[in-house]
């Protein structure tokens, strides 16, 4: 009885010390994008680093202004959505047709052309970026927003995402469909797209997520036509380029709302996209 | 919805069985035929895979045996090994510079691996051990660093990690940690600093992972391992790790692969205007794939072959080591 009592209040200390550790790393996690803001927000005489609360928000605001006014950022914020948007739009179409041809039929040439899928989710772009980059300006499409938006929507990982939510959908819709003759695409555009809208978002959301925070891409083929936001910020770190650092942090805090408010809105997708690209392994 | 449609599954599979025989045992040719809708719908994609991504690989490849640059695509001359001897060999700038991004990378590599795993798993058992409402909410802020982009992790840490007066390294160095030490230019802590900031940008990443595996498991284990009186710690080894075994392995795996690319971080922290500082002094946080963007900045002779050659030697090394992973796993198992 005695060493029960004991070993529950050892493990009650054990969970709180456990406790204590997780919300460290918390803090660590969420503080200094705290600390950008109050910065952001704070007079001009205050010492940026200790700036704990904000306390000039007009002061803030202008450098806001100032941010969006002399670094051109909504040029950059719009070019950036532009082919954000067509990555999204083009892998949607593509990677969703081509689950719904994997999960759902049988074809001659099928585990061969799996086992390629499979295979290009493990070779990264900066295998081959520079003969990437040579055969994009080749192809005219350098500095366009077509030519930034083309390889990034090439994404095996949307496809084995959509296949699990396929998998998940009742196959006798399908079975029904064609029963009363439906034709192929008929029945991806009116029966299965309907289904698949929480696939759809996750692959989506993962892919808007990493299209806005491409830097390597983005920085060799873009340029006078195209901005990128991740190039452009990275470009206000260079030394010899000074910039007011409330400026620059007040153009850091514009260019995290997009991904924030995307995480926040569709946490739940995110999580679950993230837990399945792991269930590869 | 589910129950509504039990009735149609049962009249489907009823008639799916009157139906003729399955299209296998049909020739090659009626099957390739029959199949054409299903061809045309993997068309799309398949099309961005192979101009996108096949293309260029094969394209690299070829090329890597080429004195190709930037300006002299009609006088191409095959050279054999010689981009590969040239930046193996020692001799010269650009294969100085590319030895010594290998030797950076073999050191960042498994340090950085090593603690992201140790940090991302060891949360992950906390939290798993922790009231479940406290779960959702922990998990939805880990994640908030991998949410941020990374190059804005890097302008954030930048500030923090100042020399001068950031927040973190002067309070690190009131610890006694890097007393005077400019972080971005010192051999070693530049390094360090790459790894503090990729272990927080993608720890949550891992994090999700790991935790989501972990619910995964039977709640029967725990309550048997209970009634035999375990302890916390013992469960976590004898059930939560044993269980979750396929899942560190594939992040480990994913980490290698990712942590052999890096780029970001370095480029963004040490990028001026001149494309041989990229680096830093010394080269002290110079990796291979700015070496390969700094081939293609600097353009000159065979510079787009020298990048191509580097981009082979890094894909050369990341099969290998997915390659000894995967036979690693099939040794335990």
């Amino acid at each position: 009885m005695r060493s029960r009592i004991a070993g529950k209040k050892r493990s009650r200390t054990g969970i709180i010390l456990m406790a204590v550790l997780a919300f460290i790393w918390l803090l660590a996690s969420l503080y200094p994008l705290w600390m950008i803001f109050s910065a952001t927000f704070s007079a001009d005489s205050t010492n940026m680093s200790t700036a704990l609360v904000p306390d000039d928000f007009t002061n803030g605001w202008s450098k806001v202004v100032e941010a969006f006014t002399a670094l051109n950022l909504g040029t950059t914020l719009r070019d950036t959505l532009i082919f954000t948007l067509i990555a999204i739009a083009g892998m949607a179409l593509t990677s969703s047709l081509a689950a719904y041809e994997f999960t759902f039929f049988e074809f001659p040439g099928k585990k061969f052309l799996f086992a390629i899928l499979m295979g290009s989710m493990m070779l990264p772009l900066v295998l081959y970026v520079v003969p990437l980059y040579r055969q994009v300006f080749n192809m005219g499409l350098a500095d366009s927003y077509l030519g930034v938006a083309l390889p990034l929507m090439v994404s095996p990982l949307s496809v084995f995402i959509l296949m699990q939510f396929m998998e998940d959908l009742p196959r006798s819709f399908i079975e029904a469909a064609q029963v009363d003759g439906a034709g192929h695409f008929r029945i991806f555009f009116l029966i299965v797209v309907p289904m698949l809208r929480n696939g759809l978002i996750t692959a989506t959301v993962l892919l808007a997520l990493s299209v806005w925070g491409a830097f390597l891409w983005p920085s060799l083929v873009t340029g006078q036509e195209v901005q990128a936001l991740s190039v452009a910020i990275a470009n206000m770190f260079n030394p010899n380029f000074y910039v007011d650092p409330r400026v620059r942090f007040a153009a850091m805090l514009i260019a995290m709302i997009p991904p924030l408010l995307v995480y926040i809105l569709f946490q739940r997708h995110v999580i679950k996209g993230v837990a399945m690209s792991g269930v590869k392994g | 919805m589910s129950t509504d449609l039990k009735p149609i599954t049962g009249r489907a599979s009823q008639r799916s069985r009157n139906a003729p025989a399955p299209t296998r045992r049909l020739p090659l040719k009626t099957r390739l035929v029959r199949s054409l809708p299903i061809y045309i719908g993997l068309a799309p994609f398949f099309v961005l895979l192979i101009v996108f991504v096949g293309a260029p690989m094969v394209y690299g490849l070829a090329m890597s045996f080429t004195d190709w640059s930037v300006s002299s695509r009609s006088t191409l001359h095959f050279v054999g090994l010689e981009n590969y001897l040239y930046i193996l060999s020692g001799e010269g700038l650009g294969s100085t510079r590319f030895l010594k991004s290998l030797l950076n990378l073999s050191v960042y590599v498994p340090i950085t691996v090593a603690i992201g795993l140790g940090v991302s798993l060891g949360l992950a058992l906390i939290v798993h051990n922790l009231p479940r409402r406290f779960q959702s909410f922990l998990r939805s802020g880990f994640f908030v660093p991998t949410a941020i982009p990374l190059f804005l992790c890097v302008g954030i840490w930048l500030w923090l990690m100042d020399s001068d007066n950031g927040l973190v390294a002067s309070s690190l160095a009131k610890l006694g940690i890097g007393v005077d030490v400019n972080w971005v230019n010192t051999a070693g802590w530049a390094i360090a600093l790459i790894i503090f900031i990729d272990i927080w940008h993608s720890v949550g990443f891992n994090f999700v992972i790991f935790s989501t595996g972990m619910q995964e498991i039977s709640e029967d284990l725990y309550e048997a391992a209970d009634l035999d009186g375990a302890n916390v710690f013992q469960k976590m080894m004898r059930i939560t790790i044993p269980m979750m075994e396929p899942i560190i392995f594939f992040v480990i795996t994913y980490s290698l692969i990712s942590a052999l690319q890096v780029y970001d971080i370095p480029q963004i922290l040490t990028s001026g205007s001149d494309p041989n500082s990229v680096g830093g002094p010394n080269q002290v946080m110079l990796f291979p794939v700015m070496e390969m963007v700094r081939n293609v900045r600097i353009g000159g002779e065979a510079a787009l072959g020298r990048a191509a050659a580097e981009g082979v030697i890094l894909m050369v090394i990341i099969i290998a080591v997915t390659f000894i992973m995967f036979k690693l796993r099939r040794k335990k198992v």
